[in-house]
């Protein structure tokens, strides 16, 4: 059977690193799950808009611009891989020329 | 029925200030919330005591039917509101167009005490409807006197014999059984599975090891690398699964042919409901179809959720409780839960006791 997903590439647009063998056990998993999901192109769908969420009832998604949250950012910083005083500290990455 | 005073343990995808989040997954190590989640501070004025939860908390997140099969299976009341009901401010989000926090509850009275602390408009999510919350408790008594029972038939075709027979239970108690049809039933699991891979994919973009969770301690040689490792490493099989599948599915080549193709699906189903409602007030149907797929794929799990995706998909309301092999669901319209509520209390009162 043609394999419909290339796993090791998707995989690299998701930025998901996988360990060996991973990816031999995905591509399995996924054709499996890609041919299950494949009916709903049975059903008849002419004319008929897509619904993108759940909600019927009329909502007020606006509100005031205001900040709202206390000054978050000593539990933010305190919660990171790595600090620097006031930044984000990051590894030093030098990337090939 | 008050809560104030009661502990009440909420599921680890819900915020607790000061508390880790999802407790399972390494991509969130050394993640503290920096606040409550909405339902959780309206627990807490309601009087509770709000704590991490165990095997079946108080309050659980429902995106294709995890708080009514963990319910059913676990011999409690589980309810997935209508989308917008409740507050998913401070909830972990997975699949956004249908993560439902709810009730998870020993009895369908608690259930609806719960529920009423917990449902109202909140301004911290912009998608909680500005509906009255009614009072869920005193809507309990109205029992089956004037209450129309829809059956749809296509959750019956594997047998269901047990729901049959608490249906039958329920017209001998004065309900107004009929027969009702949701033709795309089908379809309902594989346009969930597709709709919760691409938003699970999207929402779990957000973790990348910089300013918060997993980070990879091995050497990168590029910003791509650091998130691609960082990620590989923090998430688990199931996680990583959804989100190579989800960035596919949302691929040029996958968009329209899955995506948009499921959310078009998702359109019947909602159609199926809005024509079934004109006739009922609520359904009964079984939690689960019973059958067992190929758990290696992962097939077993979708098909176990062939009853609780739909309700999900159309945004309606859901409640699911023990009876026989399946457990017993009751859909209601979308902010339908008062007679949800009431049809559940009746079963449990009145059929079951």
């Amino acid at each position: 059977m043609e394999q419909e997903i290339d796993v090791a590439y998707v995989a690299g647009l998701a930025q998901v690193a996988l360990e060996p063998g991973e990816s031999a056990r995905l591509q399995g998993e996924l054709e499996g799950l890609l041919q299950y999901v494949g009916k709903i192109g049975e059903a008849d769908v002419s004319g008929v808009e897509p619904t993108v969420c759940g909600l019927a009832a009329a909502v007020s998604a606006f509100r005031e611009d205001t900040v709202e949250n206390p000054d978050v950012r000593e539990h933010a910083l305190g919660i990171a891989p790595e600090r620097n005083g006031l930044e984000f500290r990051l590894p030093k990455i030098v990337e090939d020329a | 029925m008050d809560i104030a005073g009661m502990t009440l343990a909420v599921q680890d995808v819900v915020s607790i200030a000061g508390q880790p989040l999802w407790g399972g997954l390494k991509m969130l190590e050394g993640y503290v919330a920096p606040f409550d989640a909405t339902v959780v501070a309206r627990l807490r004025r309601a009087g509770a005591v709000v704590v991490r939860g165990g095997a079946l908390p108080a309050v659980g997140v429902d995106s294709g039917g995890e708080t009514r099969r963990s319910a059913a299976a676990g011999g409690c009341v589980g309810l997935r509101p209508s989308y917008g009901r409740v507050s998913r401010y401070g909830v972990a989000a997975y699949v956004s167009s249908m993560d439902a926090a709810g009730p998870l509850a020993g009895t369908v009275e608690e259930a609806a005490t719960l529920l009423r602390v917990m449902a109202g408009h909140d301004p911290l999510d912009g998608m909680t409807a500005d509906v009255p919350v009614p009072d869920y408790c005193a809507a309990l008594r109205g029992g089956f006197k004037g209450l129309r029972v829809g059956v749809p038939r296509e959750y019956f075709a594997k047998g269901a014999d047990d729901v049959r027979q608490a249906i039958e239970g329920c017209a001998r108690a004065g309900a107004e059984v009929v027969e009702v049809s949701l033709p795309h039933t089908g379809y309902a699991a594989a346009a969930y599975c597709v709709i919760a891979a691409a938003e699970a994919s999207t929402n779990l973009a957000r973790f990348d090891g910089v300013r918060y969770g997993h980070r990879t301690k091995e050497q990168v040689g590029s910003v791509a690398d650091l998130f691609a490792k960082s990620r590989g490493e923090g998430f688990g099989d199931k996680v990583k699964r959804d989100i190579i599948l989800g960035t596919y599915l949302l691929s040029k080549a996958c968009y329209e042919k899955y995506f948009v193709q499921a959310q078009k699906v998702r359109t019947l189903i909602r159609r199926d409901f809005e024509e079934a409602f004109k006739v009922c007030d609520v359904m009964m149907m079984p939690v689960s179809a019973g059958g067992m797929g190929n758990e290696e794929l992962g097939i077993g799990n979708l098909e176990e959720g062939e009853f609780t995706a739909p309700a999900s998909l159309a945004g309606i309301c859901a409640l699911a409780m023990p009876c026989g092999a399946g457990g017993l669901q009751v859909l209601g319209p979308a902010f339908g839960e008062g007679n949800v509520l009431r049809a559940a209390y009746a079963y449990e009162q009145e059929v079951r006791a």
